[in-house]
């Protein structure tokens, strides 16, 4: 649990990096910094991805779209990236 | 340090961002760079470059500032419904008395030089024809 209260103070604040594949899928997407800093704020659900060892966030973008973030801590940085819920 | 571009930045088509730097983790390469930062630099270009404003550079505008949809309706004086009509239709341009109104929202938010005229605010311009592209500082 621990975990993920870190991960969302972390979301919500924007201490995060975001990895290569992710900011791409924001550019097609059209989500932004301040969409992923508010699932940090506004998450209904969180859970741990197994086969992908993330944690993942789902909650609502500043325009109120519902999105999934995975979050994952290397050392002291956390990754994010972003998946369709279906993948 | 090893950078990259950045193609269609924000799901503009006309926009690319170079010198973006990027450092190898262990989950693989992440921006070295907010990618808030990046959001601000392209918003700014926006708007002193007086580029048209559709609904994805409306949004674009308002999510560099970390605005909700109903917060910026509010500050606008618009019900956040017509924010979503704005954004939804995202590659029509704005009426004129709407983008004049979001250009000088902006240009404050931004602390950005206002204009002394009308005529300055004014935008006539057609979308860039050529790809614009902003570089990162070294």
């Amino acid at each position: 649990m621990a975990v993920f209260y870190k991960i969302a103070r972390d979301l919500m604040k924007g201490n995060f990096s975001l990895i290569l594949h992710a900011e791409e899928r924001m550019d097609e997407r059209s989500i932004f910094e301040g969409d992923l800093m508010n699932v940090g704020r506004t998450y209904f659900e969180k859970y741990y991805h197994e086969k992908r060892n993330s944690y993942n966030f789902v909650g609502y973008a500043l325009d109120e779209r519902v999105i999934t973030v995975a979050c994952q801590y290397y050392g002291e940085t956390l990754i994010i990236t972003m998946f369709e819920e279906e993948e | 340090m090893k950078t990259t571009t950045i193609k269609n930045f924000a799901g503009l088509e006309y926009l690319v961002i170079k010198n973006v730097p990027i450092r190898h983790t262990a989950a693989g390469d992440v921006l070295a760079v907010k990618r808030g930062f990046l959001e601000e630099l392209a918003a700014k270009y926006i708007l002193e470059n007086k580029l048209p404003l559709r609904g994805k550079e409306v949004k674009l505008l308002r999510s560099a500032r970390h605005l909700s949809m109903v917060e910026f309706g509010k500050q606008l004086g618009v019900t956040h419904n017509a924010v979503m009509n704005w954004e939804h239709e995202g590659s029509r341009r704005l009426l004129p008395v709407n983008e004049l109104a979001v250009r000088l929202f902006f240009l404050s938010e931004f602390n950005l030089d206002f204009p002394k005229s009308f005529e300055d605010v004014k935008c006539y311009a057609d979308l860039p024809k050529k790809k614009v592209i902003l570089k990162v500082a070294a």
